[in-house]
């Protein structure tokens, strides 16, 4: 045996841990090679060094000190003894179970007015509502900063020839490179078309069901309400920034329905295009703001608007926040986070979408979206 | 006729879970007796792990209100004592892991208030050789990286065998014979320079 021997062996060989076959050739190579068993004699010398020093008693008043400690202290098991001794007596249990059924169902009770009061928005509940409901769909924008939200820059999106298909697919866009050179103009959003919506996965519907809420509702617009609304019949896309007690939209009736069920996300916002259809024919009576009061509707685009402690101002075309330069790029707007190119995508992918309104919504601030114009 | 046959059956209870069992229905003197058994042990673990005797008693009372606390969930996976020193080494760390012990005033040995124990192992020239380097190795241990420090006081200083080190701080057995090598070669090394 030529090597020297590892510290390992003979610290192990001292302590007798060390198999015998092995033992006995490190024994003969300590026989003929000093250094190690020089080393082997160090070991051997610090391990007897520890074991030489002295034990001792522990101080006496540890012992008193831990009883004053635990005297009024309950023992992990005693304390469950005495919750199972409370909940054993047969006379109890029907008491412990009427408070427990009835703290649920107040929690049930709270839960389900919030979820009726969250859609109220869209008019009085009916059973067809549900299927409305079923087709909120969470997903989120950028709580960042924003910008401009200007129609022109909706078109400018929609009107760049040429525009890749890969931005409406999360799993092409994550290899597409940097948000910023993905969002450029034109290539986020784009004529959609089915397919396109077939290629979003449910994967993404999961991703997306985490803060935020999309509120798709189709309603097919009145051009000549939309017009005073929005100043002129523009074929653009347009968006708009309003507070979240918006003017109910009034729906007219549908396409036919779609042949193919609601199974992933592009089905369900599917089924929200389709929820007038799905709501057979009821019309809600409310109408926009726009429609029914041109005027205060423009007046109110003359002042600015707080929402959720942001100032937006409307120059014309589309909402400003303030401190955000005009000219800010969109990307800055929607999509300056995964979340929010992630939206916009699936908005853009929206094939029955064209003269409906999507409504954003995300912590208080509701950004609508209307895609196209009406037929 | 059909014979019927009585068979007997007894619970053997292992001792040490018959000691949570009493602690747990409230036998104070279960919980004395682990004192009784395991204080000097945790005492002397957590003065050379700490190289201070006040820290020392200060640790060992945290280990026993701890024990005092959860004794009653012990179920016997493995023994008391070994429990028990996971407890105390847990609790070693933690408060090591804050304050260096190196920076600690060390400990005399005979010093007032520490009794030692009689040593009926070692002769008269080891013990005469222990106080002469006493204060020289415990500086030198209590310089040693934690886990070094764990494997050759739990070696050399507990007596505790590979295997049970192994199953204490739940690493490989070629881990401890690591430790304890690497541990061994730097007190050596320690002790040199301070000679």
């Amino acid at each position: 045996m030529s090597r020297h021997v590892e510290i390992e062996e003979l610290s192990a060989l001292l302590d007798g841990e060390l198999e015998a076959p092995r033992a006995s050739v490190v024994r003969e190579h300590l026989a003929g090679c000093t250094e190690c068993d020089q080393r082997r004699a160090g070991l051997e010398r610090s391990a007897q060094t520890v074991r030489s020093l002295a034990r001792a008693v522990p101080p006496a008043d540890i012992l008193q000190r831990v009883r004053r400690s635990t005297s009024a202290l309950p023992t992990e098991r005693g304390l469950l003894d005495r919750l199972g001794g409370w909940l054993h007596p047969p006379a109890l249990r029907p008491a412990f179970t009427s408070v427990f059924a009835l703290v649920f169902a107040a929690v049930l009770a709270v839960f389900v007015f919030h979820s009726y009061t969250n859609r109220s928005a869209f008019g009085p509940g009916t059973e067809k509502d549900d299927k409305l409901l079923e087709a909120y769909v969470r997903s989120g924008i950028p709580p960042g900063p924003s910008g401009r939200l200007a129609e022109n820059q909706i078109a400018q999106s929609h009107d760049a020839p040429g525009a890749p298909n890969n931005a409406l697919n999360d799993k092409d866009s994550a290899a597409a490179g940097p948000p910023s050179s993905r969002l450029a103009p034109g290539p986020a959003l784009r004529a959609p078309t089915g397919a396109d919506s077939a290629s979003v996965s449910a994967r993404q519907l999961q991703e997306s069901t985490q803060k935020k809420e999309i509120e798709v509702a189709r309603s097919r617009v009145d051009s000549r309400g939309a017009a005073a609304a929005e100043g002129a019949a523009a074929p653009a896309p347009k968006v708009a920034v309003a507070q979240p007690a918006e003017p109910e939209m009034a729906f007219a009736p549908a396409p036919p329905p779609r042949d193919e069920k609601a199974k992933n996300f592009d089905d369900k916002l599917a089924v929200a295009a389709e929820a007038p259809a799905l709501m057979g024919g009821l019309r809600l009576q409310a109408k926009s703001e726009a429609e029914a009061s041109p005027a205060e509707h423009r007046k109110q685009m003359a002042s600015p608007r707080r929402v959720a402690g942001r100032v937006f101002d409307w120059d014309g075309a589309g909402w400003v926040e303030r401190g955000i330069p005009a000219d800010a790029p969109r990307q800055q707007v929607l999509a300056s986070s995964a979340a929010g190119r992630s939206l916009m995508r699936r908005v853009a992918g929206l094939a029955d979408l064209a003269g409906s309104v999507v409504v954003l919504r995300d912590r208080g601030v509701v950004v609508e979206l209307r895609p196209g114009t009406p037929p | 006729m059909e014979a019927i046959t009585f068979q007997s059956s007894a619970v053997v209870l292992d001792p040490d879970t018959d000691l949570a069992e009493r602690h747990r229905r409230g036998d104070a003197r279960a919980f004395d007796e682990v004192y009784s058994r395991y204080s000097s042990m945790v005492y002397n673990l957590a003065w050379r792990m700490s190289g201070d005797r006040d820290q020392a008693a200060d640790l060992t009372q945290d280990v026993f209100l701890r024990i005092y606390r959860h004794l009653g969930s012990f179920r016997g996976h493995s023994s008391l004592k070994t429990w028990v020193y996971r407890v105390g080494l847990n609790q070693c760390r933690s408060r090591l892991g804050r304050k260096r012990p190196i920076e600690q005033p060390l400990a005399e040995e005979g010093a007032e208030g520490v009794e030692p124990l009689p040593d009926t192992q070692r002769g008269p020239e080891e013990i005469a050789m222990a106080g002469e380097t006493a204060e020289r190795v415990a500086t030198a241990l209590a310089g040693l990286h934690l886990a070094f420090r764990e494997a050759v006081v739990l070696r050399d200083l507990q007596g505790m065998e590979y295997e049970e080190i192994a199953v204490l701080l739940g690493v490989p057995i070629g881990t401890v014979r690591s430790r304890i090598a690497r541990g061994r070669e730097a007190l050596r090394v320690a002790l040199e320079e301070n000679a």
